[in-house]
């Protein structure tokens, strides 16, 4: 029995770790060994025989224990010891790998925190967040649009039971007045009675709004305020609450503050106030829109109940949808569309979602760079260890053993270097400010270093110890023992397969930092083309400011004759050239309006809807922005209400509607207004200037009054000068009613190519870091050969060979593995830059300029980075070379 | 490796059992009453934590019993102290009346 127990030890020691496994079973056969003696002499009984099994199954017990606990603990805290006394001793060493790490984590993190803002997944401050998703109208080509009021009210009702609430909101600019100051701009939301209940806001301050305070027109003139607005406007006065401030010129009872954390429901922005949808007639112009079905205008969200998920929501939606579409005409062939929020057509749609990809993978890229960088410097370490490698493998340490010695050492050097990446992106994460296009909106966009992002750099970090770690650690851990100890002289060659793996690696940089480059140089020729691209108007100095004559108490015929004598005084001013107004700026960030429209003589096919862009604008508009007119003549002051409703059509829709018929005098139908065409223009770009060409139509603003419009003013002189006058014309028409939002049209046109120029500006700096971190690479490689060749070149200078020849050998070398690297990226840059061909202006995806500038610059760095180490190995003395050898 | 955190009950056992003269493995779980699986793991737990020191007995020794020598176990300066604090911690342990809970017990 002796022998089974014997037995079962030399088996069991298998389970304890390699290090403690001779110990473990010299101590188990001993004790066993000895506790068989005492029971043979004792002749003690069954029980003690059992016992003594028992004892033997802890043994195993045991051995599991050592093999959990022995070798984590005291191998790593060894190996992390021995490690930090490399990075000690080799300080230079570690720096740089940090810092490499550091950069290539930090551009991760940060582009990550400012991928988070974008995805605004949730929106801050708000109960159960991730339960809330965009709910849009949809039509049989459109997924986009919002919903009407009595639309959202049937909604909301009929709601299914996988919906606990529907809100609706829009975003209102209000001018305010407190405390008989000067009327100040605000940005507010009008929202639906159950908006802060719904969201599970509580103020911090009063109360939110009742259900019956949402329940007649202009009923309840009552405010919520946000805290930031309370701090700013206000300076944090808790006695606000219950007083009264002008809003657009209506007294409205202040009720309550908003948390702080709570900034609204529109993305990016950071709003001032809340009033309740109810007030909507007094707040916004076009009069009251709260009982027509017709018009859609408000952005709806739905909370679901704990638990659904979107697509039951959805199929629940679609029904009840159908059945409105079914009851009333205004809501035929209306559908409606559940999204994520981030998903939501009203974040961004498919343009941020594009930037979004580009950046965080253009820093994957530069990540990659960098571990492949420091895997470089890992491998040198290396070939300078490999003794010491040899010597622990002839004592008997097992591979494994040294590659996760390896491997700690590397995770090491990633901690460090994620923690210099946060701390880099914490310096850089605000410069996504300075992408913010200058639009009149308060945009906020505050990336913050939360737990998400602090998890994302962990990953990232991990992911970066396998990128640059496994390699050098299982080649590190192959080491000849012989060779090794046997090579007698201090140079100790690196192996061939190292060498091999590092020139991979070299190969590999450049090949990816190729790719970012020529990604940039598309993307800066894009920025160049944009800004030079004919927008369809002319750019010339000009001035635009918006006027808004609702919170002053205008309505219509007192409006437009307002406009009208504003535009005679403005005209008269020295250095203007001309002046108009119009609704909508073009390029600006408010997105354009669209109607629907039949036209007569136009049949559309089954299935076809005629739907066109529309701007109102006032007279002379085309000549005070340089629009041309192909046909007929523009809008005169005398297009007025009593005169018969006129438009003008752009080049797109005389192709598209009138192929063949001269447009002059055709009719198009808008609603229940019939309208006669008495001009064409020039085709434009209107929402953004990398717009396929579409159909536009202007319609005069005396006939198509809105109380909210933009003065476009073109001056011959700088339109700064013109500034002051402006305001003096509004101040004498009228003291309540300011000027706002002032800009030159130059400003407005950088809001146009603001996606191109982020872009530009981050694969520009990446390309760059990428271009330093390969030439580094590069640089340390072609060092490293031409070290490991000083005999071969101490022999080739002692057989005649000129220190030119050996330049040109060892730059060759190195051109060599440039051009291998250059090859690969060519082909992937131009498998990449398809990717993201929609975003492209004026240049292909393929373009050729590009692909060789960008090339000549990188193979011009690359042989700089391989002539230094080239001349310096040609300056040894040959005879000290070959003595060496 | 922290040396602050409070020696489990076991622990305690096993330094008291080698305080008491148990020098061997087998004559700790005797001592002690506990399992091998976990008398042998707290000597090396112990061991690590600096409390105990081990060496193998002399060989002459063994080969006279015709066995292999065997691991022995003492106590260091600084195990005695831990189990000095550990022995005055459970003496603060008052005795208290458990009779009440003893006829809880029965009624359940």
């Amino acid at each position: 029995m002796l022998k089974f127990l014997l037995a079962v030890i030399n088996a069991g020691r298998w389970l304890a770790p390699v290090s403690r496994r001779k110990e473990w079973r010299r101590q188990w056969r001993a004790d066993v060994a000895h506790e068989w003696r005492w029971i043979e002499r004792r002749d003690s009984g069954i029980a003690a025989r059992a016992g003594l099994i028992g004892r033997v199954a802890g043994a195993l017990r045991h051995a599991f224990w050592l093999r959990m606990h022995v070798r984590r603990i005291e191998m790593i805290t060894q190996d992390i010891r021995y490690g930090w006394r490399l990075m000690v001793r080799k300080p230079a060493f570690a720096l740089v790998a940090v810092l490499t790490l550091g950069l290539g984590i930090g551009a991760n993190v940060t582009m990550f925190s400012w991928t988070q803002i974008m995805m605004q997944r949730q929106i801050r401050g708000v109960r159960d967040g991730g339960r809330l998703v965009a709910l849009n109208g949809t039509t049989r080509s459109r997924q986009d649009l919002s919903v009407s009021y009595p639309y959202f009210r049937d909604l909301r009702e009929r709601r299914p039971d996988s919906v606990e609430d529907v809100i609706a909101f829009t975003l209102a600019p209000m001018s305010l007045r407190a405390n008989g100051g000067d009327p100040q701009r605000t940005f507010g939301q009008l929202v639906t009675g159950n908006f802060f209940d719904a969201l599970g806001v509580r103020p911090v301050l009063g109360r939110a709004f009742l259900p019956e305070e949402d329940t007649t027109p202009n009923g309840h003139p009552v405010a919520v305020f946000s805290h930031s607005f309370w701090q700013r406007r206000f300076g944090g006065d808790p006695s606000i609450v219950g007083r009264t401030v002008m809003l657009n010129g209506v007294a409205y009872t202040v009720i309550g503050i908003a948390p702080p954390e709570f900034r609204g429901t529109e993305p990016y922005l950071n709003l001032d106030l809340w009033v309740p949808m109810a007030m909507q007639p007094l707040v916004t112009s076009g009069g009251n829109r709260l009982g027509v079905r017709g018009n859609s205008w408000l952005e709806a969200m739905v909370k679901l109940k704990p638990g659904v998920p979107i697509a039951r929501a959805q199929a629940d939606f679609d029904v009840i949808a159908r059945n409105l579409a079914d009851t009333f005409a205004d809501d035929k062939g209306r559908g409606l569309k559940l999204s994520e929020l981030w998903r939501a057509p009203s974040s961004g749609g498919p343009a941020v979602v594009a930037v979004m990809v580009i950046q965080q993978s253009v820093a994957c890229v530069v990540l990659l760079i960098a571990c492949a960088n420091v895997a470089n410097l890992l491998l040198a370490r290396a070939a300078s260890r490999q003794r010491e490698t040899a010597v622990r493998l002839t004592l008997g340490a097992s591979r494994s053993r040294l590659v996760q010695q390896l491997l700690t050492e590397s995770t090491l050097l990633a901690l460090a270097g994620g923690l210099c990446g946060i701390v880099m992106s914490y310096w850089t994460k605000d410069l996504v400010r300075l992408f913010i296009p200058p639009a009149p909106l308060p945009i906020e966009m505050n990336p913050t270093l939360d737990l998400p992002v602090v998890v994302f750099a962990l990953l990232m970090t991990g992911a970066s110890v396998v990128a640059f770690g496994l390699v050098p650690a299982l080649q590190g851990s192959m080491s000849s023992v012989g060779a090794a100890l046997k090579d007698s002289a201090g140079h100790l060659t690196a192996s061939p397969r190292r060498a091999r793996i590092r020139q991979t690696l070299v190969v590999a940089q450049v090949a990816l930092s190729l790719m970012l480059l020529v990604s940039a140089g598309l993307f800066l020729r894009t920025l160049q083309n944009a800004q030079a691209l004919d927008p369809g108007f002319s750019t010339r100095t000009g001035l635009l400011a918006s006027i808004d004559l609702l919170p002053a108490g205008y309505d219509a015929p007192r409006g437009r004759a307002f406009f009208r004598d504003l535009l005679a005084r403005v005209r008269e001013l020295p250095g203007v050239e001309a002046a108009s107004l119009a609704t909508k700026v073009p390029l600006g960030f408010g997105g354009n309006s669209e109607t629907s429209a039949s036209i007569d003589g136009y049949t559309p096919a089954p299935n076809e809807e005629i739907s066109i862009y529309y701007n109102r604008v006032g007279s002379e508009y085309m000549k005070t922005m340089g629009v041309a007119l192909v046909a007929g003549h523009e809008f005169t002051d005398l297009d007025t209400t009593d005169r018969p409703d006129v438009v003008i059509v752009n080049e797109t829709v005389v192709k598209r509607y009138f192929s063949g018929r001269g447009p002059l005098g055709s009719r198009i139908r808008v609603g229940n207004r019939t309208l006669q065409v008495v001009g064409v223009a020039r085709d434009g770009k209107y929402s953004n200037i990398t717009e396929a060409p579409r159909s536009f139509m202007y319609m005069p603003m005396q006939q198509w009054y809105r109380a909210d419009t933009v003065l476009h003013v073109r001056t011959s002189v700088d339109p700064g000068t013109l500034v002051p006058r402006l305001h003096e014309v509004l101040r004498t028409l009228d003291s309540n009613v300011p000027l706002f939002d002032v800009r030159t049209i130059a400003e407005q046109l950088s809001i146009a190519v603001f996606i191109q120029r982020m872009v530009a500006s981050l694969l520009g700096a990446f390309g760059a870091l990428a271009l330093l971190l390969a030439t580094v690479g590069l640089y340390g490689v072609i060092a490293a050969l031409a070290a490991q060749r000083i005999p071969e070149i101490g022999m080739r200078m002692a057989l005649g060979a000129t220190r030119r020849d050996i330049v040109a050998m060892i730059v060759r070398q190195g051109l060599s593995l440039t051009l291998t690297g250059v090859a690969i990226g060519l082909i992937a840059a131009f498998g990449a830059t398809r990717l993201f061909k929609s975003l492209l202006v004026g240049v292909s995806a393929t373009d050729a300029t590009s692909f060789a500038v960008t090339t000549i610059l990188l193979v011009t760095v690359a042989l700089a980075a391989a002539y230094l180490p080239a001349h310096r190995a040609a300056r040894i003395d040959p005879l000290q070379a070959l003595r060496n050898e | 490796m922290r040396k602050s955190a409070p020696l489990s009950f076991g622990q305690v056992s096993v330094l008291h059992a080698i305080a008491d003269g148990n020098r061997f493995g087998f004559d700790i779980i005797d001592a002690t009453g506990l399992t091998s699986g976990s008398v042998y793991p707290t000597l090396d737990k112990l061991e690590s934590l600096g409390y105990l020191t081990s060496r193998w007995e002399d060989a002459k020794i063994a080969r006279r019993d015709k066995r292999p020598p065997r691991r022995y176990f003492d106590l260091t300066a600084e195990g005695a102290a831990a189990l000095a604090a550990a022995l005055a911690r459970y003496k603060n342990l008052k005795p208290v009346s458990l009779a009440r809970f003893r006829s809880l017990r029965a009624e359940a």
